[in-house]
């Protein structure tokens, strides 16, 4: 039997004495904790509220005002808490109303009133103050923005100047106006430019009416493109007729000679002319004539040819 | 009183027994028949244009500077028209229808027109003979009975109307009434000619009588520097006769012009395009204002007294066929019937009396006017 000897006392007592003071120094701990630790952040973190000069206002004058808002993560303002656009009171309105998210937690809230005071004298007034509202999951937040105090003058002259007893009265000194003249140039440079690019281009595709010669195979290829390869008598008329409007006068194989004198650039597709007047001859006076895809395509292709050659 | 001279037989030659054979064969069988017409045609073509070619060579050498005046000609044989030759004197006219009626061979009869010639001038004159009996001889006209193949009538246009219209029957029937009886011309081919100079003491043509003829020929002084040389310095062509005497004669036989002229026309079939194109030519004959024709100082409504008579077209596509044959075609293109246009419609179309006595300056615009104008297609 173990008998409860001096060393059993004294072990006992040891842990007892650690357990003493280890709690000691778990409450000290937490205490060091407690007094090191912030609080947690508020849901505004940020809140900067950027105004004007206060003074010098005049009837009709633009105040504007800048709201700086930083918030916690999760926090979205209520664009309900903002003033409405329009009237707030008889001589100030509320013009524009910008809210433009920076980033995730930085807005930007910029407010435009218009003044439309009158004094007679230098008075005092100020735009009212209003609380902006956020919202966290249910729970509501409030902002308030202050009231904004300014002056206003007022626009009529002295009392010590009076005509006839009326109010001296007189326009703003007119503005220097800021020279035209260059704007004028650049303008009428561009417009000169612009014409002479669209007259090329109106020559160029014969959109004139007194050089209508250089769209002349430009229409007949657009017709022929509407038609099918059984139709080949057309499709030769159509560059006939092409031909003899560009020529001045009906336009045979035996002519070309001729035809190569007055418009030289032909002289090019001499061969292709020969073989469209050949082909032409065979089936128009030949009554036997060979036709096939090759024939209907050497058409296009020479009409092609004859567009590109009229354009120059 | 006196008998013209007979008539000549067809001559049996080679080819005729040939072409007789092939005949039998075509009208015993059908299939075979149009295999060896197509043949007979072709062989038949190639000869006789060879032959037309030569003859138009050999007339080149004689007559120098006239190539476009002698095709024309050469058109007019074989499509067996009348020929009006108009030119100032001494351009060759003369000289080309001798050297033509040489080449041709048969009979050629010439005769001067004056102002007291007289209708009965070209079938008979009377002489008293050696024996100092009266006689009646057969004219120019009869002398060489059915064997006249050229009849030459020089300056016509100093005869008086009676003498064309005697003409007129002769050159559109082939045959005049003498003697109470007909005499035909089978062949007969008149050429007649008139110059431009002289109007004096002369008789415009009657319109029925410029309209039997095929063509109107203007002949002009060459003005190639090179063939005036020739024809100024080259004793050749000083001496006339030994010029004509240098072409062969009975080149072309002149008995057998009528058929082959009538083989060509039978054989070129104009397309449909083709006889609208020449129906449009025809119709802007009448009325050249229709078709765009515009000629200064002109007014066109009334520029137009009659255009062409359908004889005249029938003959303008008689002579566009003998083109296109003798450019070695059977088939007709625009081309030819322009190149003959002028030649056979010039003296057809009558313009109004206030223009008439501008028609040597209108006439060549107008008529270039409507082939310009007319598109085919």
């Amino acid at each position: 039997m173990r008998s409860a000897g001096p060393f059993y006392s004294a072990d006992k007592c040891f842990i007892s004495q650690i357990l003493k003071y280890g709690r000691f120094f778990l409450v000290y701990s937490l205490f060091l904790l407690v007094a090191c630790s912030e609080g947690l952040p508020p849901p505004i973190e940020r809140f900067e509220f950027e105004t004007p000069k206060p003074f010098g206002y005049v009837i009709g004058d633009k105040i504007r005002h800048r709201l700086i808002i930083e918030t916690r993560s999760g926090i979205h303002l209520e664009s309900a808490s903002l003033p409405t656009k329009g009237d707030l009171n008889r001589w100030l309105s509320v013009d524009q109303i910008t809210v433009r998210p920076v980033s995730e937690h930085l807005s930007e809230i910029e407010l435009t009133y218009q003044v439309f005071y009158a004094p007679l004298e230098v008075k005092m007034l100020s735009i009212p103050g209003f609380t902006l509202r956020f919202k966290q999951g249910e729970q509501s937040i409030e902002q308030l923005v202050p009231e904004w105090p300014f002056t206003v003058s007022p626009i009529h002259e002295l009392g010590v100047r009076k005509e006839d007893g009326n109010t001296y009265r007189r326009p703003d000194a007119t503005p220097t106006l800021i020279s035209s003249q260059n704007a004028w140039r650049a303008l009428s440079g561009s417009l000169a430019l612009g014409m002479i690019s669209g007259w090329l281009l109106a020559f160029r595709y014969g959109y004139f009416i007194g050089f209508s010669r250089r769209s002349i195979f430009s229409r007949a290829n657009r017709q022929l493109k509407k038609l099918q390869p059984n139709e080949l008598g057309l499709a030769l008329m159509i560059i006939h007729q092409a031909f003899n409007q560009l020529n001045h006068k009906p336009l045979f194989k035996h002519r070309l000679s001729e035809f190569y004198r007055r418009r030289p650039e032909f002289k090019e597709i001499g061969p292709d002319l020969e073989w469209f007047f050949n082909f032409s001859n065979d089936y128009f006076f030949g009554g036997n004539p060979s036709v096939g895809a090759d024939e209907w395509s050497a058409l296009r292709r020479l009409c092609q040819r004859c567009v590109e050659l009229e354009r120059g | 009183m006196f008998s013209p001279k007979p008539k000549r037989r067809q001559s049996l030659t080679v080819s005729n027994v040939l072409l007789r054979l092939i005949d039998f064969i075509a009208s015993a069988q059908p299939c075979a028949g149009a295999f060896f017409k197509t043949m007979k045609t072709d062989s038949l073509f190639t000869d006789w244009r060879d032959k037309a070619l030569q003859f138009e060579s050999n007339i080149n050498q004689v007559v120098i500077g006239q190539s476009a005046t002698i095709r024309n000609v050469l058109i007019a044989i074989f499509a067996r028209g009348h020929v009006l030759l108009e030119g100032g004197v001494g351009v060759g006219k003369t000289t080309l229808l001798r050297a033509v009626a040489q080449g041709l061979g048969g009979s050629y009869q010439r005769i001067e027109g004056t102002i007291d010639l007289m209708p009965a001038d070209l079938i008979y004159y009377t002489y008293l003979n050696q024996e100092g009996r009266p006689c009646v001889d057969p004219g120019p006209l009869l002398k060489e009975g059915e064997q006249l193949s050229t009849f030459f009538f020089n300056e016509i246009n100093r005869a008086r109307p009676q003498v064309h219209s005697l003409l007129l029957r002769a050159m559109s029937e082939g045959s005049v009434s003498a003697f109470n009886r007909e005499y035909r011309f089978p062949h007969i081919q008149v050429f007649a000619d008139r110059n431009r100079v002289e109007r004096e003491e002369t008789f415009e043509l009657p319109a029925a009588a410029r309209d039997r003829f095929l063509m109107e020929i203007n002949v002009n002084t060459p003005v190639d520097d090179a063939v005036l040389d020739e024809l100024m310095f080259n004793p050749r062509f000083h001496d006339v006769d030994s010029l004509i005497a240098g072409i062969d004669r009975d080149s072309l036989k002149y008995y057998e012009l009528n058929d082959i002229s009538g083989l060509i026309q039978k054989t070129l079939e104009p397309s449909p395009r083709l006889r609208s194109y020449a129906l449009d030519l025809w119709k802007a004959s009448a009325d050249p204002g229709q078709y765009g024709v515009k000629l200064s100082d002109v007014e066109m409504p009334s520029l137009i007294q009659a255009g062409a008579s359908p004889r005249g077209m029938s003959y303008f596509i008689k002579a566009a066929k003998v083109r296109a044959w003798l450019n070695n075609r059977t088939v007709l293109l625009p081309e030819d019937v322009q190149a003959v246009y002028h030649v056979t419609m010039a003296h057809r179309i009558f313009l109004a009396p206030v223009y008439a006595y501008r028609k040597d300056e209108l006439m060549p615009q107008l008529i270039n006017g409507i082939l310009d104008a007319v598109a085919a297609p």
